[in-house]
């Protein structure tokens, strides 16, 4: 059986998850070395503000992964294709990165900015947080069953459940936060922003999306070659039977 | 084969349609996820389907009674004794060799149809593997029986012995298949009695058949009971003195419902009762796509929230300071119903991961999390009760809609983790 070359796909991947990772350093060093720090007075803690130059890229990251691992599962689910299945690993293992990146950086910020390292009120944090588990759950179940129709068809519909979450994470912290009224530190995340702290996030926004193409390039060739390797398999345990 | 036959196991393309005896179609399962209900039909699976916990009288009334047969007592002991199993009828399955339980297993799937007087279908996975001399003659007398009445036998076996009492051989090698025809001898039979045949009450019958082996063994209830107990003690050596939590009702409330919301969330003995020797994928087979919800609610803690949470509130009444609601203890309930509703949600959940065929290697823990939400809304609804009495208003931020909300999210969790994987 032919199959096409992936070693060009590789090498791409591997340059473009580079520069990637090369973006999230910079962009780590530009938080805290060249971005203003914000108003001392509006803010309880000003320096662990520069947390935020990672933490809403992750969340955009996690977001794409997310939203990745959900068509990926809709489209096992409906027609059982490979590729759907191949976006359900890719999607998991990503926001597995990328959503465990936001619920660290989240309480990080908020046990000195809040007082407090989780709010129930925060819709954004929970949701993540909750998606975070499933794709941990999607991660270590696709190591740990026997690949097969039946495994893929529980673990696609895992996925579909964890995106069932998000409106009833939804209600929950809406009627939440209408008995505990929210910690409001600013409007959201980037309103009013000093065009210098703009420039940054925008920076880190683009490094972190550009590592996830890398990340999902390398990814979908390694499921690809992981295919191979179990139906070369499979044919030598045809030809010792 | 079979367990696509029977719809149990997805396929991958085409459908499988039973036709009825008035000759109308009914699909069974086809590769676009569509699952419906078979008629009544007979089933013997490769590893017997049963629970160690039933009787082996028990096991074939309940194969009957699923098909909508019912035969009375002489009649199941003369059934048993024809496969030399009524000086067992009320023994354990659990009790029995391997040969025994598979004879039970084999007069089980096979029953449905001999003692029916309409034709019906049965299928047998491997019958005569771990069967004796003795019931290999049984087993090849009852298939030509069966054969003879116009019943339609499915068997999966690698058996040369039983396809030579097989009138139509499919084989399956190496990808191809191949039909050959063969014929069977006329034979006499003893005359038996039909049972009369009533509509099959499979939900029922399952719901029964949950009740009684868990009063036979109640490891469910116990399993439950002990962590939230724990959880109690825990409270109490904590901040069980007089006063202790200085009018923190929200943390007072959390500490009450803690032990019946643990005894909610533990996984179910009976999810491990079900994937007993396949025991589940029977009833799953009988029972069709109602199995889930069925089980979600049969396996959830029902019996545990109430006393668990009063017995939580006289243990920890004495922690709490400040002018609580002196009424509070006349609606301790309202929580506690809600929290079966949790249970049922968390079971659910508890299914879906059990649907893994290595489930004991899944971290089901990490999708419970969600129930979190529900739990804090009972927490608030009880500090409300506690801090200012029940109250019937239906604002948002009043007790009585803080359980309806709980009950709402988990109702909504309920049902995504019940329809998403049979839609």
């Amino acid at each position: 059986m032919m199959y096409p070359d992936l070693s060009i796909k590789i090498r791409n991947g591997i340059i473009v998850t580079s520069i990637g990772i090369f973006g999230i350093i910079s962009t780590a060093l530009l938080g805290v070395f060249y971005a203003p720090g914000v108003d001392p007075i509006a803010w309880n803690a000003p320096e662990a503000q520069r947390i935020f130059y990672w933490h809403v890229p992750f969340a955009w990251s996690s977001f794409m992964a997310f939203s990745m691992l959900f068509i990926g599962a809709l489209s096992w689910y409906r027609n059982r294709s490979e590729w759907g299945w191949r976006w359900v690993s890719t999607g998991s293992d990503l926001g597995l990165l990328f959503g465990a990146g936001v619920v660290t950086s989240g309480p990080i910020w908020g046990s000195v900015e809040w007082g407090v390292p989780w709010d129930w009120g925060d819709l954004r944090l929970n949701t993540f947080a909750l998606l975070t588990g499933v794709a941990l759950f999607l991660v270590l179940s696709r190591r740990s069953q026997p690949d097969g129709q039946e495994t893929r068809d529980t673990l696609a519909a895992i996925g579909l459940f964890g995106f069932a979450l998000v409106p009833i994470t939804a209600i929950a912290t809406t009627l939440y936060q209408k008995r505990h009224p929210g910690i409001v530190v600013v409007d959201g995340e980037g309103a009013g922003l000093d065009p210098m702290m703009r420039a940054v996030l925008m920076f880190g926004t683009i490094s972190f999306m550009v590592l996830f193409i890398g990340l999902s390039m390398l990814s979908d060739s390694l499921l690809r070659l992981e295919d191979r390797v179990e139906q070369a398999k499979r044919r030598l345990d045809e030809v010792n039977q | 084969m079979i367990e696509s036959l029977i719809g149990i196991l997805p396929i991958t393309s085409g459908q499988v349609k039973w036709i009825s005896n008035d000759g109308e179609p009914l699909i069974v399962r086809d590769h676009l996820g569509t699952r419906r209900k078979p008629l009544p039909f007979g089933l013997t699976l490769q590893s017997d389907g049963i629970c160690g916990e039933e009787k082996v009288r028990e096991r074939l009334e309940i194969a009957l009674k699923v098909s909508g047969l019912n035969l009375n007592q002489d009649e199941i002991i003369t059934a048993l004794d024809e496969w030399g199993l009524s000086h067992r009828s009320e023994d354990r399955v659990s009790q029995l060799s391997a040969g025994l339980r598979r004879r039970l297993a084999v007069l089980s799937g096979m029953a449905p149809a001999l003692f029916c007087e309409t034709p019906r279908m049965i299928f047998l996975d491997e019958p005569s593997e771990g069967l004796d001399s003795f019931s290999r003659g049984v087993l090849k007398s009852w298939i030509c029986e069966l054969s003879e009445k116009g019943n339609a036998a499915v068997i999966a076996t690698h058996d040369e012995e039983i396809m030579s009492y097989s009138t139509r051989i499919v084989r399956v090698e190496s990808g191809k298949i191949s039909e050959t025809s063969n014929s069977i001898g006329k034979q006499e039979f003893k005359e038996r009695k039909f049972s009369t045949e009533k509509s099959s009450q499979t939900i029922s019958s399952f719901f029964s058949w949950g009740l009684s082996i868990e009063s036979r063994n109640p490891i469910d209830t116990i399993g439950k009971a002990t962590p939230a107990i724990l959880a109690l003690l825990l409270s109490y050596s904590i901040v069980g003195r007089t006063n202790a939590m200085n009018s923190d009702y929200e943390l007072f409330s959390a500490l009450i419902l803690a032990p019946a919301f643990i005894s909610a969330v533990v996984s179910p003995a009976m999810i491990l009762r079900l994937s007993e020797q396949d025991c589940g994928k029977w009833w799953s087979a009988i029972c069709g796509p109602q199995i889930r919800p069925a089980t979600s609610v049969l396996a959830a803690s029902i019996i545990l929230p109430i006393p668990l949470t009063y017995l939580s509130w006289f243990v920890l009444e004495g922690s709490i300071s400040g002018n609580i609601d002196q009424g509070t203890i006349y609606w301790l309930w309202l929580p506690s119903l809600v929290i079966m509703d949790i249970s049922c949600a968390a079971t659910a959940l508890h299914l879906l991961v059990s649907d893994l065929r290595r489930s004991s290697a899944a971290v089901a823990s990490l999708l419970l999390v969600v129930l979190i939400w529900p739990f804090i809304q009972l927490v608030d609804a009880l500090s409300m009760i506690l801090d200012t009495g029940m109250t019937w208003d239906l604002s948002t931020s009043s007790p009585l809609m803080s359980l309806i909300f709980a009950s709402i999210i988990s109702l909504m969790v309920w049902a995504v983790a019940i329809f998403i994987p049979d839609a």
